[in-house]
């Protein structure tokens, strides 16, 4: 991964080599936008009056299935997806930051040690959240799907849980945000087209980091299995304890 | 000396009766009956008050099912249970009194700071639960009418827990 950028590029049909490698693939870049969809509209439909909160629902099977289908794909998706190839120790993290607040840090073609902890922060919250979502219920209209598996006490303290940990994520939101910015301000890197197109400059990557497929029906298939497990699960649910209390 | 017997027995029996009487007036004066009532002021609040939103949450749960279609439409029973809550909702506006800013509630002090807007948002659901009741007296079969009016007293109950009730 450190090795100095030496190779000289094979010239194919013009005289230019490439001036950007491929570091994202297709799924985690869907995946990264389809969550931050998911979470706007989340929002929104809670904001936006009782009469839309069905569809807050509806955001919340999408971040399940997405938070589901990124931690399968830290495991058998493309080299810069996978957790082991970028998440680091306590230890790796803060030679990192003390690296980075001396400038001498090294570039990462994909996630560095800081940015995999929030990458790790985000799936842990976001899991969290949409779980207790599906045991939750507001008291008024609306019951999480599988609410009807737990007591009406147990479903209220994940409510409880659900609504206070929005804040910690908007947190973590936030930070990520500052630290997209701050690359771009600081070190000239812009990360926010790579999450698009998923090339980056050719210059801040090695030819041997480029990742050559996506993945995409091994990504389909799992994003298949995850809403199929759901649904069945939602299916089976027994019907919420509260309307029947009386 | 039979009979000066008896009267002085007599006499010892009544006065030992009303001091009796007298110590147990003053214990009783200065204790609460066996079982009493222990709570503060603030306490008996508060139960109040969440007793009566658990018996608000109790009838419109028939009607929040049916909204959602958990339930079957059954305009009867929806327009019973409409007429409870609408009736409860009156007693809203005064189980908020001061003393009961404080304890253990999930009232924000919000309300107490913010009072006018408060008092507003109670008015709402009361003009929404009697809207609700009163277009079930109309037509207990409209299950669109039903729903409508179910949703705005739904969207009061919300907009106040988010703003006035803790997380």
């Amino acid at each position: 991964m450190s090795e100095p950028l030496t190779e000289v590029e094979p010239v194919n049909t013009g005289d230019v080599a490439p001036a950007t490698r491929r570091v994202w693939d297709l799924p985690i870049r869907v995946f990264h936008w389809a969550l931050v969809l998911a979470i706007v509209g989340a929002y929104a439909t809670n904001r936006a009056g009782i009469e839309y909160f069905k569809y807050h629902l509806w955001c919340g099977y999408a971040v399940v299935v997405l938070i589901g289908f990124r931690t399968v794909w830290g495991l058998v998706g493309t080299y810069h997806a996978r957790f082991w190839n970028f998440v680091r120790g306590p230890a790796a993290t803060m030679r990192f930051i003390l690296a980075t607040l001396r400038g001498t840090e090294r570039r990462y073609a994909g996630h560095n040690p800081l940015g995999a902890v929030m990458v790790i922060a985000l799936l842990a919250g976001l899991l969290t959240q949409s779980i207790t979502g599906l045991f939750a219920n507001d008291e008024i209209l609306n019951f999480g799907p599988l609410s009807g598996y737990v007591s009406s006490d147990r479903s209220l303290a994940l409510t409880s849980l659900h609504r206070q940990l929005f804040y910690w994520i908007m947190g973590a939101v936030l930070l990520h945000v500052i630290a997209v910015i701050l690359h771009r301000v600081l070190k000239k890197e812009d990360l926010v087209k790579p999450m698009f197109n998923g090339h980056k400059p050719a210059h801040s990557v090695n030819p041997h980091e480029e990742i050559a497929s996506s993945r995409v029906v091994l990504a389909l298939l799992i994003v298949l299995a995850i809403a199929g497990v759901l649904s069945w699960y939602v299916s089976q649910a027994p019907l919420p304890q509260a309307d029947s209390f009386m | 000396m039979g009979s000066n017997l008896t009267t002085r027995v007599r006499v010892a029996a009544i006065g030992t009766l009303i001091a009796g009487a007298i110590l147990a007036a003053a214990a009783f004066a200065q204790s609460p009956p066996a079982g009493g009532d222990k709570r503060t002021p603030a306490e008996r609040a508060i139960d109040y008050r969440q007793a009566m939103f658990t018996v608000i949450g109790g009838n419109f749960g028939p009607i929040g099912g049916m909204q959602q279609g958990r339930a079957p439409f059954n305009g009867t029973e929806a327009l019973k249970r409409a007429q409870r809550v609408a009736a409860l909702s009156g007693f809203l506006e005064d189980a908020f009194p001061d003393i009961s800013k404080e304890g253990d509630t999930r009232a924000k002090p919000e309300i107490w700071a913010d009072r006018a807007e408060f008092d507003k948002l109670v008015k709402d659901f009361n003009t929404h639960t009697a809207a609700l009741a009163a277009t079930l007296a109309k037509d207990s079969k409209s299950e669109e009418a039903f729903k409508t009016a179910a949703t705005a007293v739904a969207g009061d109950c919300k907009g106040c827990h988010d703003k006035f009730r803790t997380k």
